[in-house]
């Protein structure tokens, strides 16, 4: 029964994706106002035999009919693997006012008490209560900062989007959208996007008035901004990019001042901004190393101090360790030239990055730890000493990454020649 | 018969086999290492046989990498994308200015997006960086989203751009023309025109030798009678328009002197699409100046004539630009037939539905314009075709920055902010 049923949803799958592939193929026609031969000659394949049987392309037709269209790869996988458009339930009758608070705020809770599954359970059923624009948009920001929590990026760019498309909502719920969005995408590393995203919501806050949204929004995206000119700023003759470090200090400096209005005007309730506020601390450290050349030796010092939680045994602010190993790693790659001690420096940044990004599915980390990792690795195989085998548990961070971050796949052939070795399997 | 244009890079079945099959078996490898190094856990994981596990030579079926990418927890695009990703992108600065030139005379979106994002990417200069949202904003500026097109240019501007730079000045000033001729389905807002006002100079006659310096030229001539003839501009210089439009008509004679070049064909579709686009945004005025009406229909026939027969040459080098001027023409038509209450009664054409059908699969922004909401009304009459509800849901594209356009201020969601860090 279970063998039928499977293969029921099989040929469910094939036959849309059948439907789907002709349908992509009359646009890709239209488009280049191509007859069926011309197109067939651009696939790759026979007039009669540009829909296979199965229904299941070749990734090679894929690939050829995304040129064809203009669009990227993911977005003709996108619509031949989608299930037909999922409408979200509409809101049940007895639903109220009452229902989305208590559905969203729990949903708040839950992430806290790192149930994320339950936290985007609850922030889809808060946003198919909502009952003005607004409201759904909220609940759509809660989902997506639960799908980021969960480690899963591109959900949570989806969720913003979406919320981001929704007309008729308030101006400071829109910037927040727009923060976030902003934010995750410099996560993925699209810095370019990240960066006019940001500038839009800090031009644009300005005209509004000032509400505790909107100035959340506001600190979301001068970080966003920030970092998005800090990442884009490169390790070797960084003289000519101080105007850019610049910027990038006073973004965070803003963000620091607003976070520390935010955590003065809400004291008393259960919000924190301690975790952000301690971590542009580290990040700034990096960026006053890059003003003051005078100043490197003092941050490299500063920044291994909080790595190493300044020799406490007491745990501190994973987070905040995490950004400090970044900007340490990028110190230490400008300004240190004994090559010994740099190797040193940046095996501690790159196992506190990979400690954090183990324990809490943070892929932004997980990728400047396998870019720390592969320079070493680099190295070692320069000096003839074979790669070594991948564990379970990296392994897992290498898909993590190259599923998450787009930006990641430009080295994905890098990264499976370094990884993908033979060593270990057993059949 | 004309042979379809070789798409550059275009996988064959031939070619890439190796790579793909070597690339997915990397995957596989690794789906293995998170399976403590067992193959035959990893083949069960995606459901297949570990005999055809182990030895992928064939170029693998979408299924397959689906089944792949969800073992490791990657979207099915995401695995394919690993798989498919071309890292031959050239990194040599010269190189991305090279085709940033090419492409922006060639008014290729995708291009220009790839190009913009492999100059983000350069460490060799600060200006770089600011120059790739320049390029991202010519993009926009080609996909008919010119307001974006403008934010980007603006960011770009208050970043700083590199001083006496001829391509910056170039890209910079194509995206601002484009910006006051109006995005191809809305027209220029009152602000942008009377900005424009103030600020709107024709080039001097460079002798117009290359498409650039003729698409310079027209662009000028374009907006001096945009901003000039604008509905919100009460008293006008009846001659100074009338002369614009006949300059314009020069132009198209000149560009068409020079047409089976390279060069000269794409000369002759800029000139042919500025004028046209100029005179539809003449004709939305509405005006009695019978003289200007007709100088400017004139103007239209004859640029629309020209794209139609520039975009059926299929050999053409600048086949793609054609079809992308034209279909920018077609959607402007309707808009100015739309602002002059000329939409046809009762039903649409069936000729005018597939032009507008291929507009929107190059523009699909332009689904939402009101415009077309109303034809999409007519057209369901007789058939069912749907502009706003299109087949696709091109939005997954992903290329679509959100601008920023504040709501009403309506309610306010009950929701507290603590939105903390995961920490």
């Amino acid at each position: 029964m279970l063998t039928d049923e499977i293969g029921g949803l099989e040929a469910a799958r094939e036959a849309l994706a059948r439907e789907r592939l002709e349908e992509l193929q009359a646009l890709a026609r239209t488009y280049r106002s191509w007859s069926v031969k011309e197109l067939a000659f651009a696939l790759g394949r026979q007039p009669g035999r540009l829909v296979p049987e199965s229904g299941m392309p070749k990734i090679d037709l894929v690939v050829a009919l995304a040129k064809a269209l203009d669009w990227p790869v993911e977005a003709v996988v996108d619509h031949l693997v989608k299930p037909p458009s999922e409408t979200r339930k509409s809101s049940s009758p007895m639903a109220s006012t009452d229902d989305y608070a208590s559905l969203y705020n729990e949903s708040l809770k839950k992430r806290v008490e790192r149930d994320f599954t339950e936290a985007i359970r609850l922030a889809v059923r808060a946003c198919a209560v909502a009952d003005n624009p607004t409201r759904r948009a909220a609940a759509l920001v809660v989902e997506a900062q639960a799908h980021e929590a969960a480690g899963s990026y591109t959900e949570a760019v989806r969720c913003l989007r979406n919320a981001s498309r929704i007309e008729g909502i308030t101006v400071d719920w829109r910037l927040m959208c727009d923060a976030n969005l902003a934010n995750m995408l410099f996560m993925q590393g699209q810095a370019t996007h990240a960066l006019g995203i940001a500038s839009s919501v800090l031009d644009y806050a300005q005209s509004v008035s000032d509400t505790a949204i909107t100035r959340w929004a506001r600190v979301l995206a001068s970080w966003a901004r920030g970092h998005a000119l800090r990442s884009s700023i490169p390790t070797q003759n960084h003289e000519p990019w101080k105007p850019l470090a610049r910027s990038a200090r006073e973004d965070f400096r803003v963000a620091a001042e607003l976070v520390a209005e935010l955590h003065e005007s809400v004291d008393g309730a259960t919000i924190y901004y301690g975790t952000m506020a301690a971590s542009i601390e580290s990040i700034t450290l990096e960026l006053d190393a890059m003003c003051d050349d005078d100043a490197a030796e003092p941050v490299v010092r500063r920044l291994l101090a909080i790595v190493r939680d300044d020799g406490s045994c007491e745990p501190s602010l994973g987070e905040r360790k995490a950004w400090a190993a970044v900007a340490l790693a990028n110190t230490v790659k400008r300004f240190v030239t004994d090559e010994m001690q740099r190797r040193g420096i940046l095996e501690v940044a790159s196992a506190t990055l990979r400690a954090h990004a183990v324990a809490t599915t943070n892929w932004y980390f997980a990728h400047q730890h396998l870019e720390l990792d592969a320079e070493r690795r680099r190295c070692l195989t320069g000096n003839g000493v074979a790669s070594r085998a991948l564990d379970a548990v990296e392994a897992k961070l290498v898909a993590g990454v190259l599923g998450q971050i787009p930006a990641a796949r430009r080295s994905a052939g890098e990264f499976l020649a370094l990884y993908g070795t033979r060593e270990g399997v057993r059949a | 018969m004309p042979i379809a244009p070789i798409i550059t890079n275009a996988p064959t079945r031939r070619d890439p086999t190796n790579t793909l099959a070597s690339r997915t078996h990397g995957l596989f490898l690794l789906l293995t290492a998170t399976c403590d190094g067992s193959a035959r856990t990893a083949s069960h994981r995606i459901g297949r046989d570990p005999r055809s596990t182990a030895n992928l030579r064939d170029v693998p079926t979408l299924g397959y990498i689906a089944d792949l990418g969800r073992a490791l927890g990657m979207s099915s695009s995401a695995a394919l994308d690993v798989i498919t990703h071309d890292a031959q992108m050239p990194h040599s600065l010269e190189v991305l200015r090279d085709s940033v030139a090419v492409a922006d005379i060639d008014d290729d979106a995708v291009k220009l997006e790839s190009v913009a994002a492999a100059l983000a990417r350069l460490d060799d200069a600060p200006h770089n960086f600011t120059f790739s949202l320049l390029v991202l904003a010519r993009a926009a500026s080609s996909r008919g989203e010119s307001v974006r097109a403008h934010e980007h240019l603006q960011r770009a501007k208050a970043l700083g751009l590199a001083p006496n730079d001829p391509l910056v000045t170039r890209l910079a000033s194509t995206v601002e023309h484009e910006f006051a001729l109006g995005t191809p389905w809305i027209c220029a807002s009152k602000q942008v025109l009377l900005g424009c006002l103030t600020t709107t100079s024709v080039s001097p006659w460079a002798g117009l030798s290359c498409a650039e310096s003729m698409r310079a030229h027209c662009h000028a001539l374009g907006v001096r009678v945009s901003t000039i003839y604008a509905p919100i501009v009460n008293r006008y210089n009846g001659n100074v328009v009338l002369e614009t439009l006949a300059l314009l008509q020069q132009s198209i004679d000149d560009a068409l002197r020079t047409a089976g070049s390279r060069d000269g064909d794409r000369s002759t579709i800029w000139a042919a699409s500025i004028a046209g686009h100029t005179a539809h945004r003449v004709l939305e005025r509405h005006s009695t100046d019978r003289a200007i009406e007709s100088a400017a229909l004139a103007l239209a026939v004859r640029a629309a004539f020209i794209l139609e027969e520039m975009a059926e040459n299929k050999a053409s080098d600048a086949h793609q630009l054609a079809c992308t001027r034209r279909a920018r023409l077609v959607l402007s038509e309707w808009t100015s037939r739309g602002a002059r209450d000329e939409l046809p009664h009762g039903s649409v054409d069936e000729v005018d539905l597939a032009e507008l059908h291929a507009a929107c699969v190059r523009f699909p922004a332009a689904r939402d314009a009101e415009l077309l909401l109303v034809i999409d009304q007519l057209a369901d009459r007789r058939r069912n075709i749907h502009f706003r509800h299109f087949p696709l849901d091109t939005s997954s594209v992903g290329i679509q920055m959100p601008s920023l356009v504040p709501g009403s201020r309506g309610g306010v969601a009950l929701a507290n902010d603590r939105s903390e860090s995961r920490c």
